[in-house]
């Protein structure tokens, strides 16, 4: 195993649950309020977001010493990282609600009210679907960067967020409706693993430290996090209040 | 500027889950890497990792307390 490998599984994955959560954004602005207008955004957007992986992670890759770059890159990672495995642990441990697209998009429909009379140039619906593939891209264009440009694996980890996205946006082609059944809890627990796993690695290697066993030590960071989120879900659970909302989704 | 702002606080918000609770994580990254610095051959990577786990875990305890009567 190697660290392209869990780069391409963390961007792949990362970019998987935020391309089902934009996807539910441009499908419930598209169809209340027409294609053209969200469709714009949705590119403007994405045109936004590739210019900024493009543009801080060849700064981040070519500018920053390495042990530099991994010390910055590792911090961020697991501030991210623990920031997903946390929600993860209180929605497991049924503390906050698990996050329901069916939901989400019906907010959305509701929001931007199906029956009203619309301009020519739509900037509601411009604007919300532009708003919401930028900021769920963000993380996705954050992932990519961080986990590809530490260990120079940029072409990895994008291929991975592309091929996540790509595969998002044919499924949404075919059933016009939120993709509610994928489990997206467990894919964002799972991202939270690989990122706060990394981002301990590669702190502790930008620091100066060894670790036996070189890329080996990260499968026993994985083991260690995946022990202690379980237990954080047990002691969660016996101590859980009711239910409270979740809030914007991680 | 209102899409400005709301990316500029998006982009923040993937870091902070909360003032404190950062706060606390970076202060123990920040002491631990001082160490390891000094000491790189101890495999201080783990002890980075158990403290960071101890944090999540009373940060996750804690959230998970029943509102006060």
């Amino acid at each position: 195993m190697s660290t392209a490998l869990v780069s391409f599984a963390a961007a792949f994955i990362g970019s998987l649950v935020e391309s089902v959560e934009a996807l539910t954004i441009v499908l419930a602005v598209g169809l209340t309020r027409g294609w053209r207008a969200p469709l714009y955004g949705t590119v403007a957007a994405l045109a936004a977001l590739v210019a900024a992986v493009v543009g801080f992670g060849t700064l981040m890759s070519d500018r920053v010493p390495e042990k530099t770059l991994k010390v910055v890159v590792g911090t961020l990672l697991l501030l991210f990282g623990l920031r997903w495995l946390r929600k993860a642990i209180l929605r497991a441990a049924g503390v906050i609600a698990m996050h329901d697209e069916a939901e989400e998009f019906t907010e959305t429909v509701g929001r931007l009210g199906a029956g009203r009379s619309r301009p020519r140039t739509d900037w509601t619906a411009f604007g919300t679907a532009f708003q919401g593939v930028f900021l769920e891209g963000v993380e996705v264009a954050f992932i990519v960067v961080a986990v590809g440009s530490s260990e120079r694996n940029l072409p990895a980890a994008a291929v991975g967020g592309v091929v996540a996205m790509a595969a998002v946006a044919a499924a949404g082609l075919v059933v016009r409706r939120p993709l509610a059944r994928i489990p997206e809890n467990t894919l964002k627990y799972i991202v939270g693993l690989l990122l706060t796993s990394l981002g301990t690695f590669w702190a502790a290697e930008g620091a100066g430290a060894s670790w036996p066993g070189d890329v080996a030590s990260l499968l026993v960071l994985i083991a260690f996090w995946i022990a202690a989120s379980r237990l954080a879900i047990v002691l969660a659970r016996s101590r859980r209040s009711p239910l409270r909302p979740s809030g914007r989704a991680a | 500027m209102r899409y400005l702002r709301a990316a500029l606080m998006g982009v923040l918000g993937l870091f902070v889950s909360g003032w404190v609770d950062t706060a606390v994580t970076l202060v123990i990254l920040a002491a631990l890497l001082v160490v390891i610095r000094k000491a790189p051959d101890a495999h201080l990577g783990f002890v980075l990792a158990g403290a960071l786990a101890l944090q999540l875990l009373v940060i996750t305890y804690r959230a998970a307390r029943p509102p006060r009567a």
